[in-house]
């Protein structure tokens, strides 16, 4: 058996030991995720607009990694609306910096990567960098706003009353703390995927601004950022659509 | 009410200084040409030659078009002189680009003639972007957060330094690779936690069952690696390799699940803290059940933030490896295997974590340590 199918197997077992079936349907919402990430880059290698592509499977993930194996109801469907939101406002900001940073494709540490291959493939470089960014972050939107989704709804259940002033504080100390654990969570991959290639700037001794113009540093840093925005971002959004839906609610009472 | 409207205004005062520091960095780098060794030139005027077809043996349709740039030097000892260079670029732009008037670029002058021959473009100015994006994350979380994001950025911060520290020693001495970045991820891992969490029983179970977490799933890992040969995994592929693969390997799963693991552990062991606070009566089973049940909705969602990052970095590769007529099975061994591998082993640590800080939490309360 491969390396591969043995960690699964061992995955699998893992999930089901420590979340019963909620386990079971995480493992099959991973495979799922999988499965259209897999499907993205080949839809893009064939030439289909990365957008579209991007845009119709980030949904998809969305829905797969909000409604698998969490209790469904309303904090879940806030999570969701907060992470679309949050998604398309990340997306406005990923396109143009992307092409103010021109980090696509291949540095020049890849050359050796690179030899006996045809570069002139027809697909846009820059159009998979985009793409990668937006796949890149949606985990880490869809982690924050589930979080933040959940104990908004258990304080707004608990207390009817609670002012809009007062929901919105509560709402920014929570995500306080949301922050700080996703930040890591971010960054330490950030080190994690790139430790060989702070290694190889070490050895080679690049300076500072040689690092800072990096095409694949910075295009790793990007991607890193970018998420974090969305994280932080999530904060304000998921309190703005949990008034904004209580308003409504409070508009129709209202009226009946 | 007094006390507090100064305190206000002191905060809003600190965020426009962040805003005012934050244009000052951003002009500064798009100015700071002077500070770099390596000849930085401005594109002034830009000629484009027309593109011509391309195509290869896999009947990719492409294009190639030349352009001559007209540059002003910033830096160096031909600062302010204008010369010109030819650049050549293609449709995809894998690892060339076109260039426009405005946009400032790394060159080599090979001869003091400063003839279009002897000008050699070697990359592309992109501080000011990074920059502008740091000092944007930055002002949202300050914005948004006030200042109690500054803990999160200051934990950032000082892993950083670690970071670099541990790089610097590991390219200096033969010290095992392996060996050093564990230790570094104990320090990263206690760092983190006192900064974020302060110093509590809490922090204490979240840095024990982290580490704990990260230490099984690395066994495991290195367990399984050896039982099945490595096989399957296509080591060779590996990026930026200046020393032994296996040992680098690790370390990047080890950290790269640290952060995550950590998130896990802490949301656990407070929620379950606060649940023993509530009801003093509550058994180690009961505990260790509530532990579990914490866990299992949050461990789906951060396993697929670990996931997406790992494999939505493979794409550049993926997309090449497709159009140069490679198969997607042969595609997904040669390029994806290894970030599956890695998200699979940080999945497992993940996974085990659950249990493992159940435990040590409900057991600590059961002793009655818990007040």
């Amino acid at each position: 058996m491969s390396t591969m199918t043995v960690l699964l197997i061992i995955l699998f077992l893992a999930m089901l030991l420590a979340g019963g079936s909620k386990g079971f349907v995480a493992f099959i919402g991973l495979l799922c995720n999988f499965g259209l990430v897999f499907m993205s880059v080949v839809l893009i290698s064939f030439g289909i607009p990365y957008l579209l592509v991007t845009l119709i499977n980030a949904i998809i993930i969305l829905v797969i990694t909000i409604y698998f194996g969490n209790e469904q109801g309303r904090n879940a469907d806030v999570a969701f609306v907060t992470s679309l939101i949050v998604v398309a406002i990340v997306i406005a900001l990923i396109i143009p910096v992307e092409h103010w940073a021109q980090v696509q494709g291949f540095g020049p540490e890849n050359t050796e990567d690179l030899e006996g291959m045809s570069l002139q493939i027809g697909v846009k470089f820059l159009d998979i960098s985009c793409a990668m960014t937006i796949l890149s972050c949606l985990g880490a939107v869809a982690e924050a706003s589930v979080a933040m989704a959940t104990g908004l709804v258990e304080i707004q259940d608990h207390n009817t009353q609670i002012s809009d002033k007062d929901f919105s504080y509560i709402g920014v100390s929570i995500g306080k703390e949301i922050v700080g654990t996703a930040f890591n969570t971010l960054f330490f991959s950030f080190y994690g995927e790139l430790v060989g290639l702070f290694i190889w700037f070490a050895r080679l001794h690049y300076s500072i601004g040689m690092v800072m113009n990096d095409k694949i540093f910075a295009s790793e840093l990007i991607m890193t950022l970018i998420s974090a925005i969305g994280v932080v971002l999530t904060i304000p959004v998921t309190i703005a659509v949990m008034l904004y839906l209580k308003h409504r609610k409070m508009k129709k009472a209202k009226r009946e | 009410m007094k006390r507090i409207h100064p305190k206000f205004k002191i905060r809003w005062l600190a965020i426009v200084l962040v805003l005012i520091s934050g244009l000052i960095v951003v002009t500064f780098t798009h100015f700071d040409a002077p500070m770099y060794k390596q000849t930085v030139a401005r594109v002034v005027n830009v000629h484009n030659y027309g593109r011509t077809s391309q195509s290869d043996e896999f009947q990719n349709h492409d294009y190639q078009e030349n352009q001559t740039l007209t540059l002003k030097v910033l830096n160096g000892q031909y600062k302010g002189k204008t010369i010109t260079a030819n650049n050549q670029f293609s449709g995809s732009g894998a690892t060339d680009m076109k260039y426009h008037p405005g946009q400032q670029i790394f060159i080599h002058i090979a001869n003091k003639n400063l003839k279009r021959s002897s000008i050699l473009i070697n990359g592309f100015k992109r501080d000011t972007a990074v920059v502008f994006l740091i000092w944007l994350t930055v002002m949202l979380l300050l914005v948004i957060l006030k200042f109690s994001g500054s803990m999160a950025l200051l934990s950032i911060v000082i892993n950083a330094v670690l970071f670099f520290l541990a790089v610097s020693i590991d390219v200096g001495t033969s010290f095992n690779p392996f060996i050093l970045f564990a230790i570094l991820s104990v320090i990263f891992t206690i760092v983190t936690a006192v900064l974020i969490f302060g110093v509590s029983k809490e922090t204490v179970v979240t840095i024990s069952s982290t580490i704990l977490g990260t230490a099984v799933a690395i066994l495991i890992a290195f367990i399984v690696l050896s039982v099945t040969h490595e096989r399957g995994m296509k080591f060779e592929m590996m990026d930026y390799v200046t020393q032994q693969r296996l040992p680098i390997y690790f370390v990047g799963c080890m950290i790269g699940s640290l952060g995550a693991i950590m998130d896990l552990s802490a949301d656990i062991t407070s929620s379950l803290f606060a649940v023993y606070e509530e009801d003093h009566s509550l058994s180690f089973f009961k505990l260790l059940k509530n532990g579990q049940n914490i866990g299992r909705s949050i461990m789906g969602p951060l396993i697929n933030v670990l996931f997406l990052i790992f494999v939505a970095g493979t794409f550049p590769m993926m997309v090449l490896f497709l159009r140069n007529g490679n198969s997607w099975g042969y595609s997904f061994s040669m390029i994806m295997s290894l970030g599956i591998i890695q998200s699979l082993i940080s999945a497992i640590g993940i996974t085990l974590t659950v249990p493992i800080t159940s435990l040590i939490a409900s057991a600590l309360c059961e002793m009655k340590v818990v007040k």
